[in-house]
């Protein structure tokens, strides 16, 4: 039996696709119920909610933004011609295994067992729970987030192992030489990294350089979880700044595992539905040498407020700020490439494409609320406010999001080998989710202007009117994702072209 | 490799003058959005007067 990459791909990108739909079911309706409690709709009790937000927050990140887009890399790579070999195929089938196991897990110690230490669970926070959990929920909390860090990693390898395969025409068999050429080296130093016949294919760049990345960053967090495992039955303890550290080197660039991926499908689809190649596709090699260091170096922006004073903690975050401004490059320079791609093209306008251009004009509206936040003077006055959430929830929903929607749209009928149910429905889910994200997104970031704090069960009363105010936009925005679903599940159950075309000719 | 390929039957791809549920996602789904927005505006106004 002969062993075929890009079936065993297409296999699994399905997989990924369904689990994670699932989980955005799952963590959206947690969402909502935590927002109706917020507008004082239906009340939560306060370890519910915070309970609740935990799962939500992970949910909806790990479990279906980046679990969904982790799983069309491996179609997008096939795409490409660089399809699995046997030990990739086996990492993409474990990561699957881990992150569900994993995101199963935080299900349970939340929802049922009560953890409530919020989705970043900040050290020592876990250990502090007012009687309200035990230790042992949170080394089991541990253990889940563990597992969907392992996932993490195993995807990592398994996207090294492939983008370096036959495919990648480089010159050099030195396994190092390859892996920098797969992240477009040979577009700035042509003798190096040489490639013969054809050069690096732009999507493999971004998948190569988060490959990486999310090693560095998540094998940290690795060991800071188990060390927590450990607390939770033996009497040690970690330092808390350490610890903050440790988790937002990983918390930073893990909005990059979301983000690449998406720049990957990007490079693939904006291309097709312009009829033309990228525009400066050379250039943004030059923007992924930035981002590849970059990505890692910008951590401690997140911890711009609450550390000891006189630690070396104000000097880290003073370097972070030009650190942080210079990411925008790579966004900049792919932002410029993607829209001059389009611009003046003959595009061809779908849900899949709609959704795809909605998501680079929702990636420069919630970068210009994200790079503010890079100035300390700023974030001090915002940091711990609704502004964040409304910036994250623009940039996580809108970029990220409509980007797996589009890619839905456009990659479902390839993998099932049946149409898509409904473009119609389609198009109204992508333009719903648009208008109703955005004004969702911009009450929040308008209540965090105004002093709104995030991470309260309860609001305080002088907030509470923009809360209530969202509850019709969140209405429409979650009976918009109603419509997504169905087109999921009906083109998943529909039949396939040559049955319905018996149907049609014995009718 | 980097040449754009054509093949985007996948994402639907109707042919001649879009049907009349198409033109409207977009004018329709700003409208209601829009709505929902001054509705819940109007209720928060509401409340906070008669608090």
């Amino acid at each position: 039996m002969t062993f075929d990459g890009r079936e065993i791909a297409r296999k699994l990108t399905l997989w990924y696709l369904v689990a994670s739909t699932a989980i955005l079911a799952a963590s959206g309706l947690l969402g909502w119920v935590i927002r109706m409690s917020q507008a004082d709709v239906a009340r939560l009790g306060d370890n519910t909610w915070y309970a609740l937000m935990t799962a939500h927050g992970l949910g909806a990140f790990v479990g279906w933004a980046a679990f969904a887009v982790m799983g069309f890399s491996w179609w997008v790579l096939a795409s490409l011609g660089f399809e699995l070999r046997p030990f990739g195929a086996a990492m993409a089938r474990l990561t699957f295994w881990l992150m569900v196991t994993g995101v199963a897990g935080v299900v349970v110690t939340t929802v049922f067992l009560g953890f409530a230490g919020s989705w970043v669970f900040l050290y020592p926070l876990p250990f502090y729970s007012a009687g309200q959990w035990g230790d042992v929920t949170t080394a089991l909390f541990s253990f889940s987030v563990l597992l969907a860090g392992l996932a993490i990693v195993t995807w990592c390898v398994g996207i090294l192992h492939t983008v370096v395969g036959p495919a990648l025409h480089a010159v050099s068999r030195n396994p190092v030489n390859r892996f920098f050429t797969s992240i477009g080296f040979g577009y700035l130093w042509p003798k190096r990294f040489a490639t013969n016949p054809t050069p690096v294919p732009y999507p493999l760049i971004p998948l190569g350089v988060i490959g990486i990345d999310m090693i560095i960053a998540t094998l940290p967090l690795a060991g800071l979880l188990v060390f927590m495992i450990v607390q939770s039955f033996v009497d040690v303890s970690v330092d808390p700044l350490l610890a903050k550290n440790i988790l937002w080197w990983f918390g930073h660039p893990v909005v990059y595992l979301l983000l690449f991926p998406a720049v990957a499908i990007y490079y693939l689809l904006i291309p097709q539905y312009a009829k033309r190649p990228l525009v400066a596709g050379n250039v943004i090699a030059l923007a992924w040498v930035i981002a590849v260091i970059a990505n890692v170096l910008v951590w401690a922006h997140h911890v711009y407020l609450d550390f000891p004073e006189g630690s070396v903690q104000s000097a880290v975050n003073v370097a972070m700020q030009p650190m942080t401004f210079a990411l925008t490059i790579p966004s900049a320079l792919s932002l410029y490439s993607l829209g001059f791609t389009i611009y003046r093209s003959e595009f061809h306008w779908n849900a899949a494409s709609t959704a795809l251009f909605l998501g680079l004009v929702s990636w420069l509206l919630a970068g210009l609320s994200g790079v503010v936040n890079a100035t300390i003077a700023f974030d001090a006055v915002v940091h711990n406010s609704l502004w964040i959430v409304g910036h994250f929830h623009h940039m996580a929903l809108l970029n990220i999001g409509l980007v797996i929607f589009g890619a839905t749209y456009h990659f479902l009928p390839e993998l099932t080998g049946r149409p898509l149910w409904s473009e119609a429905a389609a198009r109204w889910h992508v333009w719903l989710t648009f208008f109703g994200a955005t004004f969702m997104s911009a009450l929040w970031i308008w209540q965090g202007l105004e002093g709104a704090p995030r991470r309260f069960s309860r609001l305080p009363d002088a907030y509470d009117d923009l809360a209530v105010a969202a509850v019709p936009v969140v209405i429409v925005l979650a009976l918009g994702q109603l419509l997504y679903f169905a087109n999921v599940f009906m083109t998943l159950r529909g039949p396939r072209p040559e049955a319905r075309t018996t149907a049609e000719a014995t009718a | 490799v980097n040449e754009p390929e054509q093949q985007l039957e996948g994402g639907g791809s109707e042919k001649g003058l879009p049907s009349l549920w198409l033109v409207l996602a977009m004018p329709v789904s700003l409208a209601v959005t829009a709505l929902a927005l001054m509705l819940g505006l109007l209720v928060a106004i509401g409340l906070d007067e008669g608090s």
